[in-house]
């Protein structure tokens, strides 16, 4: 099989255990994200497959081959730094054919592959400058090009953008989305920002205190969380989640010690009650912040469950007192574990057919 | 026409600085510039400090040039200083190398390395006159031991520089070790995972990224060495005053034999003059190789 399989990787750093009992088996071509919190081991998984770091236990496997005992250099991977690395003592040039000499590939060879890396990523005029005249948005591009002339099957790329300004990472997420469909490999990247993980990865594998918490493409962990980290690691602002506990408008239907949750965006603020045929949850409320950010706006709300964060899109609400009402296949059920369970449509219908059987 | 208070403060802020630097300046000027132009002056001369200064032009150097005994002790200072420079920044490279690993034995290996360096120079030469004795030293004792013939060291003419030429080794070495230490340490480890990514093997590592990274240290330290090593004075005071047969006279001591024991002062303020040229000349090679070879981040 290609692609890259990872099988019980465990690593520790002294007492510490950064990774537990990983596997993942990342597809060939895909856009992997490696997402978590700094401190995850997003990082050292990111190294163990680039072999700069060695695995306590478990193995690697990159295109179907085990390459435990392979040097980073034969891997066939590329890898980009965050702060990228380049020899501040070499040229952009020499830094680019320095693997490619490495490799004792022919000069004229080097010579055409360069001349075609540099037209690709626009660094022509800057060939003969060292790194340290460059801007940040262009030291990135000379990492990356680095890395592409090696024509690597894995891109590995360790947080490539947190360097750069806002405006410049929104140009370069999309150049990296265009990279990855014009060299097909595969590309594995860590990063902490969830909207870089949304917007570019075909795969996400969100990673939470060495553990691999879900794996499945972005907008299936958004939809479909399955547990509450996850819930509320993506989406901004974060899911509403609550306990079920006594007093709650809820108790009747789930049991006591689960947990609910539903998404800011998808709670309505209505003028009146309307009985309709799809079950919804009603609450009375009061907004006591408001965040008006233009195109959308974000309300806390006090209501008898607790504060409820709220996201509209273009209106805005200026009374106080509000009715809000959230559909039952919104909201999401949890069990005690914290882990998903069903969305609360479905999961009134299991537990009315377990009823019926009772 | 009266001056407005702005106009005054802008003149009291540009006064002061130049105020603060008056004092160094002065001692500057007394301690420094005073001498060197009256060195210049005097090499025009002919003075034994009793009788007055004759003018005799450049008479000093010519002599200069046409004396066999200066032209030995150029060949000894340069001999002295090359092997010196050499030797203890290859060493102290090798070493710094070796000690890259921050264990506790290596702490403990570099404050040993170190301590030469903070014992005055002096005491290092008078114990170093005793190790190397021919007759009762430890060195020759040490030589006796593993079945080698003594070596008469600071006695022996063909030996006598060599073995100031150890001495100072062992001396430098501590700092030189201790900077090129910091150096090293001071290398990112993501360039050498870069490297590895890159399939560089070793010597390219060596060469392309530990040596050219410490490039500017080792600069610095390769004038350091020379200039020190120019000015070698107690050692051979202390250690052979210049013999066997002017075998270990560098530069420096030939000034001060000149001038103090000799009262030719005039010559030896013409000698004093080239030294200043050379070591004039090597500082302004050092900074033009500087501004174009050297990485500075």
């Amino acid at each position: 099989m290609s692609g890259i399989e990872l099988k019980s990787i465990n690593k520790n750093f002294g007492d510490k255990t950064v990774l537990k009992d990983i596997s993942l088996n990342i597809k060939e071509k895909s856009f992997t994200v490696l997402l978590g919190p700094s401190g995850c081991g997003k990082s050292t998984l990111l190294r163990i497959i680039s072999g700069l770091e060695h695995q306590d236990s478990g193995s690697v496997f990159i295109n179907g081959k085990c390459v435990d005992n392979a040097k980073p250099g034969k891997r066939k991977i590329a890898m980009v730094f965050q702060n990228y690395a380049l020899y501040p003592t070499m040229s952009v040039r020499e830094n680019i054919e320095f693997g490619l000499k490495n490799k004792k590939i022919p000069k004229e060879k080097r010579n055409t592959l360069i001349e075609e890396i540099m037209t690709t990523v626009g660094l022509q005029e800057h060939q003969h400058k060292k790194p340290q005249y460059l801007s940040g948005g262009e030291r990135q591009r000379v990492a990356l090009a680095r890395a592409m002339v090696k024509e690597p099957d894995v891109f590995l790329m360790d947080e490539p953008l947190s360097n750069l300004d806002a405006k410049l990472r929104n140009q370069m997420r999309r150049e990296l989305i265009e990279l990855h469909k014009k060299t097909k490999a595969t590309f594995i990247y860590v990063t902490h920002d969830q909207l870089e993980a949304m917007s570019m990865g075909t795969d996400v594998a969100l990673l939470n205190a060495g553990t691999v918490q879900q794996f499945d493409t972005p907008l299936n962990i958004y939809q479909d969380p399955a547990n509450i980290f996850t819930a509320k690691f993506l989406g901004n602002p974060s899911m509403n989640i609550f306990k079920v506990a006594d007093n709650f408008p809820l108790k009747e239907l789930i049991q006591e010690g689960e947990f609910i949750g539903f998404r800011p965006e998808k709670v309505k603020i209505i003028e009146i009650e309307k009985s309709e045929k799809e079950k919804s949850l009603y609450l009375n409320g009061e907004i006591i912040i408001r965040e008006m950010l233009g195109s959308e706006s974000i309300y806390d709300i006090e209501t008898e469950m607790g504060i409820i964060r709220v996201k509209l899109q273009e209106e805005n609400i200026f009374k106080d007192k509000v009715k809000l009402k959230i559909k039952y296949k919104n909201i999401v059920v949890f069990d005690k574990e914290k882990n998903h369970i069903n969305t609360l449509d479905a999961y009134i219908n299991s537990e009315g057919k377990n009823h019926e059987k009772n | 026409m009266k001056k407005t208070n702005s106009e005054l403060k802008i003149e009291k802020q540009t006064a002061a600085p130049y105020l603060f630097i008056l004092v160094p300046f002065i001692l500057m000027a007394v301690f420094y510039l005073y001498p060197i132009f009256y060195m210049v002056y005097l090499s025009f001369f002919k003075w034994n400090m009793m009788k007055p200064k004759k003018f005799i032009g450049l008479h000093n150097y010519i002599q200069i040039f046409h004396d066999p005994d200066v032209w030995q002790i150029g060949r000894n200072t340069c001999y002295y200083m090359i092997f010196t420079v050499a030797f203890s920044l290859i060493l102290s490279l090798l070493l710094a190398l070796y000690l890259k690993e921050n264990t506790r034995t290596n702490r403990f290996i570099q404050s040993c390395i170190f301590s030469p360096y903070i014992i005055p120079l002096v005491s290092v030469a008078f114990i170093w006159t005793w190790i190397m004795d021919s007759d009762f030293g430890l060195l020759n004792y040490l030589l006796s031991c593993i079945g080698l013939k003594p070596v008469k060291w600071l006695n022996d003419p063909d030996m006598a520089l060599t073995s100031l030429v150890i001495v100072s080794v062992w001396k430098n070495i501590g700092y030189n070790t201790i900077i090129i230490s910091s150096a090293l340490a001071g290398i990112p480890k993501y360039l050498y995972e870069a490297a590895e990514l890159d399939e560089a093997n070793p010597v390219t590592v060596f060469f392309k990224i530990t040596i050219k990274m410490i490039s500017p240290t080792m600069f610095f330290l390769l004038l350091v060495n020379i200039i020190s090593a120019f000015k070698a004075f107690e050692i051979v005071q202390i250690m052979t005053l210049g013999g066997p047969q002017n075998s270990t006279n560098t530069i420096v001591y030939a000034i001060y034999q000149y001038g103090f024991k000799f009262y030719k002062i005039g010559f030896a303020s013409a000698l004093g003059v080239i030294l200043l040229i050379v070591i004039s000349i090597l500082t302004y090679l050092y900074f033009k190789l500087l501004k174009s070879n050297i990485h500075y981040q």
